[in-house]
């Protein structure tokens, strides 16, 4: 019984991501975060704009997932309550440090590479291929293996194959990354527009009056 | 485990229709979800699900509040403490009698 409470609640949990919003609106991020890399990388290291921006790396990343939430809960609350109910979800404090642990040290992970640029055979960029790996991990185990969704299975094969290409393409890193992170989100944004047209084919409106 | 039989006739019965038993588990997994996602969850009709939530919020099980979203009224459910803890009784009552049975 303990197993089938564990299935039911991966089920319960996976009903977040069955509208394709989360895919839209971290598509959008990844979009925005590509830019940001791009920016920086083209304002180089030596004026002052650029070396703001890219002191600010992790303002920018928490700003970009605060708003991201932000807008996907608006968004959920106009358009996915009305169709397909409202949840609110448990918050299970050990899983949810572990996850900003992961995110953390991901991050972390990314920047020391960055500030460091740690000398590696120059066939290839490591900088984009270990983002893409690392993206793809944190998509297989926190989204796929967790709650059981087989798209993120394919997500996380695309940001591995994404990272690798960025890594041959011969670009500097915030080209590379830029190319890479923007790639990522369109990935993210046609899927996620794929699954929210069969989601508001499955869910349709209730007459009003109807529960909500 | 060895199979006590006897402690079955101690189960919950508001708990073990297996409507209501559905309702119970999916409400343990959330913080609290509306009357729509329950409906969709559980493919009961409106009327039933209606009938197994009054039950459940009359054995003090479930509290029920109810609003509206714009046009649309809304009712949201929780699993009370209560009811929490009727469920953990209820699963280790039927684990205590079936034991470890054979298939």
């Amino acid at each position: 019984m303990q197993t089938e409470l564990r299935r039911l609640e991966q089920h319960v949990q996976s009903h977040w991501f069955r509208d394709g919003l989360g895919e839209m609106v971290g598509g959008l991020v990844f979009i925005l975060l590509g830019v940001y890399f791009a920016v920086v990388e083209y304002l180089g290291d030596t004026s002052m704009l650029g070396g703001l921006l890219q002191a600010g790396l992790i303002l920018v990343l928490l700003g970009l997932a605060y708003l991201g939430r932000r807008v996907m809960l608006g968004l959920k609350a106009k358009y996915v309550v009305p169709r397909a109910g409202f949840v609110e979800y448990r918050v299970d404090k050990e899983r949810q440090s572990s996850r900003r642990i992961g995110a953390a040290a991901l991050a972390a992970v990314i920047a020391a590479l960055m500030v460091l640029s740690i000398p590696m055979p120059s066939v290839l960029n490591w900088l984009v291929v270990i983002t893409g790996f690392l993206v793809g991990l944190m998509l297989v185990f926190a989204q796929a293996r967790m709650l059981e969704i087989r798209r993120f299975y394919l997500y996380a094969a695309i940001s591995l194959l994404l990272g690798i290409l960025g890594g041959l393409s011969g670009f500097s890193d915030g080209y590379a990354l830029g190319i890479y992170y923007g790639a990522m989100g369109l990935v993210f944004v046609a899927a996620g527009l794929f699954v929210w047209q069969r989601f508001l084919k499955d869910n349709p409106l209730p007459e009003p009056g109807d529960e909500a | 485990m060895k199979p006590n039989l006897q402690s079955l006739a101690d189960l919950d019965r508001v708990i073990h229709e297996p409507s209501r038993l559905m309702l119970a588990m999916i409400l343990s997994t959330v913080e609290s979800a509306d009357f729509l996602f329950l409906q969709r969850e559980t493919g009961l009709t409106k009327g039933n699900l209606s009938a197994h939530l009054s039950k459940l919020e009359k054995a003090g099980y479930v509290k029920i509040e109810k609003t509206f979203k714009g046009k649309y009224p809304l009712t949201i459910c929780k699993l009370t403490p209560a009811g929490r803890k009727a469920l953990t009784d209820y699963r280790l009552t039927l684990e205590k009698g079936l034991g470890k049975t054979k298939r």
